[in-house]
């Protein structure tokens, strides 16, 4: 008497890899780098330069996060 | 993605074993030391290359490689299979991971690009609960809960980046405060060149012009060492030979002598008299020296003080701005001490100025010295240099030495200078003069600029230091500022989305009493604000007041409800390794009915060391008894025995085919108690009580059966008294079938003639045993929804039962009739 559970329901047909979403980790450097982007002190080099920091998992590392801070990057504000 | 089969060979204490869950819900469940959590370690290392409880904290001597594979197997010998099923693409897809090579998987290259995504998502890890991990997201304070959730979001590194940025922030600070100290040190140099009461750009712009209209050459615009020599030419006198500026020399030997002078000594004694007689008070007072260098301790504490709260110290926990607040009260409490601090600073501090002028003097004196040769003067000017230099050391931490001031009976005897000091300095001028001739204007103007631009280098090298270490410390600001809004931004939004769920989710399990639930779960800083409403009376931390099991269920609930948020559409397969420990029969049972309802596109494994947990997953229709798993009696040769995928009807049938009717019989006994107890539970039907708790099928089997009825009955009687004839007629069909299956089993002399039932069957021939297995096989499945598969349960209305229920719901009984529905509402 007791019915076969049915089984789960199918998904929608994807044509493309589903993209996994952002981790949040990423995501809060995603919102981190657009902030900054308002900010005079941080020209694009310097973006992308704290970018790459956290692709690599320095952005932990005082060392690391203290030279960017202090490259010469271009713009008004950067250092002499 | 779906797990449709899993074979693991050779990993962490299984030797081999292939589990077809085919998509479906899988129960693994045994005694502790069984190899279940083994199932769990396989598919981790499966979806991730990795084993999480091989790696981590206190996992030194622990690796993949050597306690991966079951023991006295090699890595090349150990791997995990599985066929899986993706969204969108009908056929399966088959990997395998070695833990030989364990960072790499095999699998149709045509699916790589689809698996990554899934594997990339898998080794966050928020597809895996365990109980251990549950009492974290609530026991903990609430800094450590935000470590705790923050460990399952995968975002451990959220707050290390935050600690670093604050550090570098720290650092940047320090370092901009210094580069001040450097350029004010500056100003005072050039102030002193200058002959100035303070350091103002424009009233030195126009000593310098003074020094160049000696030289008869238009003043400059701006004060920069490049320009004070602008057009000016060398003085002849002092061409192709290092002279002594006699002028100079005469106002440095001067300034030296105006320490003896009665005015300057008086200053000074005023001075370092009350530095000795406020050193000599908090000397005397042990309370009040403790009390200051508790307020420089505690100054310095308040600044590192991490955001979520913790004691920078020992670590100990508390509430983010608790500590923040003690902290400044006991700052506050310690105003007296701290007044006292602030007057000994600044009286120190001006003595340090006063030392610094002579010194600034002394050393140019020295420097003179030294081109006439003139030793003794040289050994006693380096010895005031010496105790000066040391005295403004003192100056710049009195606190640090106090006895050393008070001792020396005040700085007054350190300006005094060496006994006879002025004598030589005497000999020294009588020297200079017997040597150099007078200085001219020019040289003394000349020699002045060249000294000023020394001095201006000097500055502006300073200032250009303080401009740097100014951009350095906003950017260090900034970066912090933005990268705290940014994790407010991203974690408020996740805890709000996700906060509405997990209350339904609890009011689901608790509906009885607790149908009001409510929580606040929003990120504080770093710390994460969980409270949690204790029936009305207000919110509470969520293991102040509920129990155990309620945290049990919260702890499931919010892992339920972010796991749905962080890996849906993904990742499918949600796994429960043993979490429902503290959580009671009932509350399970809610649990089953959740977990079918409210999530039946996810894929569940679960493991557990309950039987009875096992069972009700079984009978509320989470899992089917072909999924069911049952491991027993692990060894070390053959990993564990696997009851795998029989039911119980499955069983009694095999032992029938063999003609093993004893063995039939006692099994169809015990699983017809077990079923039994959780249909009355389910139905809510009278047993009657028995302390031991331990009930006979007699003693069950009627009421539930007699409830069954009962609740038939009134819902036939709801449904007339609605006018829902269909609903009548349609109940009316199932009472028929009910009522035969009940004769068949001859279930009412269970009440009375158990024993004598009992014994018949163990003496029954197979033929006579098969129609009494054949009529309970109905009677079970009388208690089941023929769609779903789960068991009926009863739906509660305050205290009234109002509904008989399915978990799919297309079995629903209403029970209420309409005057007792309208006063229900």
């Amino acid at each position: 008497m007791k019915a076969d559970l049915p089984k789960p329901a199918e998904g929608k047909i994807l044509s493309e890899p589903q993209s996994v979403e952002p981790s949040i980790q990423e995501q809060i450097i995603s919102e981190m780098l657009a902030g900054l982007n308002e900010k005079p002190e941080f020209p694009p080099d310097l973006l992308v330069q704290i970018k790459k920091l956290s692709d690599r998992s320095q952005l932990q590392k005082a060392a690391e996060v203290t030279k960017v801070i202090k490259s010469p990057a271009g713009g008004p504000h950067a250092a002499a | 993605m779906r797990l449709l089969e899993l074979e693991i060979q050779n990993v962490r204490g299984i030797r081999n074993i292939c589990l077809k869950p085919d998509g479906r819900n899988l129960v693994v469940w045994g005694p502790n030391g069984s190899g279940k959590s083994a199932i769990v370690d396989a598919l981790d290392f499966l979806l991730t290359g990795t084993i999480t409880r091989l790696s981590g904290k206190g996992t030194g001597n622990i690796s993949l490689r050597r306690h991966g594979p079951h023991i006295d197997f090699q890595p090349e010998q150990a791997w995990v299979k599985a066929k899986i099923q993706l969204n969108g693409i009908d056929a399966p897809i088959e990997i395998v991971r070695h833990m030989d090579h364990p960072t790499e998987y095999e699998c149709q290259e045509a699916y790589r690009s689809r698996l990554d995504p899934i594997f990339k998502l898998a080794k966050r890890g928020q597809h895996v609960l365990t109980r251990r991990e549950i009492l974290k997201y609530i026991t903990s304070e609430g800094g450590t809960r935000a470590d705790e959730i923050q460990s399952l979001l995968d975002i451990g590194e959220v707050e290390e980046i935050r600690k670093n940025l604050v550090k570098v922030h720290n650092d940047c600070k320090r370092s901009l405060d210094n580069a001040n100290t450097n350029l004010r040190q500056a100003e005072n140099t050039i102030r002193t060149t200058a002959q100035l009461g303070s350091f103002q750009e424009n009233a030195i712009l126009a000593f310098v012009n003074q020094q160049r209209s000696i030289f008869k050459q238009s003043p400059i615009q701006r004060l920069h060492s490049s320009e004070l020599k602008k057009d000016l030419q060398l003085p002849v006198a002092v061409q192709g030979k290092q002279a002594v500026n006699t002028t100079l020399f005469e106002r440095d030997v001067n300034t030296l002598n105006a320490v003896f002078s009665e005015g300057s000594r008086q200053h000074l004694s005023q001075l370092s008299s009350r530095l000795v007689e406020r050193m000599s008070h908090i000397l005397r007072d042990p309370k009040l020296l403790k009390d200051i260098l508790k307020v420089d301790f505690l100054t310095t504490g308040l600044t590192l003080i991490p955001e979520e709260g913790s004691c920078p110290f020992c670590e100990t926990q508390f509430k983010p701005g608790d500590l923040q607040q003690e902290v400044q009260l006991r700052l506050s409490a310690a105003e007296t001490a701290a007044r006292i601090k602030q007057e000994v600073d600044t009286i120190a501090g001006q003595i340090s100025e006063e030392l610094g002028t002579t010194l600034s003097s002394l050393k140019q004196v020295l420097a003179v010295a030294n081109m006439v040769n003139s030793e003794a003067a040289i050994q006693k000017l380096k010895e005031w240099e010496a105790d000066i230099s040391i005295a403004i050391r003192v100056c710049g931490n009195p606190l640090g030495q106090p006895s050393v001031i008070r001792d020396s009976q005040g700085l007054i005897e350190i300006q005094k200078a060496p006994q006879d000091i002025q004598h030589f300095l005497n000999d020294l001028q009588t020297e200079v003069k017997k040597k150099y001739p007078e200085s001219t204007p020019e040289q003394t103007a000349w020699d002045l600029l060249t000294r000023l631009e020394e001095n201006l280098k000097a500055y502006e090298a300073a200032k250009i230091e303080v401009e740097k270490s100014d951009l350095y410390h906003r950017r260090a600001s900034i970066l912090l500022e933005q990268y705290q809004i940014a994790r407010d931004h991203v974690l408020g939004n996740l805890y709000a989305e996700i906060r509405d769920r997990f209350i339904n989710l609890y009011r689901s399990l608790h509906e009885e009493d607790e149908k009001k639930f409510d929580a606040t779960l929003e990120p504080d800083g770093a710390a994460l604000n969980f409270e949690v409403d204790f029936y009305g009376r207000g919110k509470h931390p969520p293991h102040a007041l509920h129990s155990e099991g309620h945290q049990d269920s919260m702890g499931l609930c919010l892992y339920l409800a972010l796991a749905e948020r962080l890996t849906g559409g993904i990742l499918d397969l949600l796994i429960l390794d043993d979490v429902v420990m503290s959580v009671d029969a009932d509350h399970r049972r809610q649990l089953c009915r959740l977990l079918a309802k409210a999530f039946p596109h996810r894929q569940f494994l679960i493991t557990t060391h309950d039987r009875t947990w096992a069972n009700q997953l079984r009978t509320e229709g989470v899992v089917r008894s072909k999924e069911a798993i049952e491991f027993f009696n692990w060894n070390l040769e053959t990993g564990p025995k696997v009851n795998c995928g029989k039911d119980l009807w499955s069983r009694i049938d095999d032992n029938m085919a063999d003609g093993n009717i004893a063995e039939a019989a006692a099994l169809l006994r015990r699983g017809s108690e077990e079923f039994f107890a959780q249909a009355c539970e389910s139905l809510r039907a009278p047993v009657v009580f028995k302390q031991s708790g331990r009930f006979e099928l007699g003693e069950l089997l009627p009421p539930a059966m007699g409830q069954l009825k009962s609740h038939l009955k009134t819902a036939k009687s709801a449904a007339n008294s609605w006018n829902r004839r269909d609903v009548v007629e349609s109940l009316e069909v199932i009472d028929s079938t009910i009522s035969q299956v009940f004769t068949r089993t001859n279930a009412e002399q269970w009440a009375v003639n158990a024993n004598v039932h009992y014994n018949e069957w163990a003496n029954f021939s197979r033929d006579d045993f098969q129609p009494v297995v054949d009529a309970f096989r109905d009677l079970f499945g009388l208690f089941f929804c023929p769609n779903c598969g789960g068991m009926y349960h009863v739906a509660m209305e305050g205290a009234t039962i109002s509904s008989v229920q399915c978990n799919c719901g297309m079995v629903h009984w209403n029970l209420l009739n309409p005057k007792t529905a309208s006063q229900k509402a």
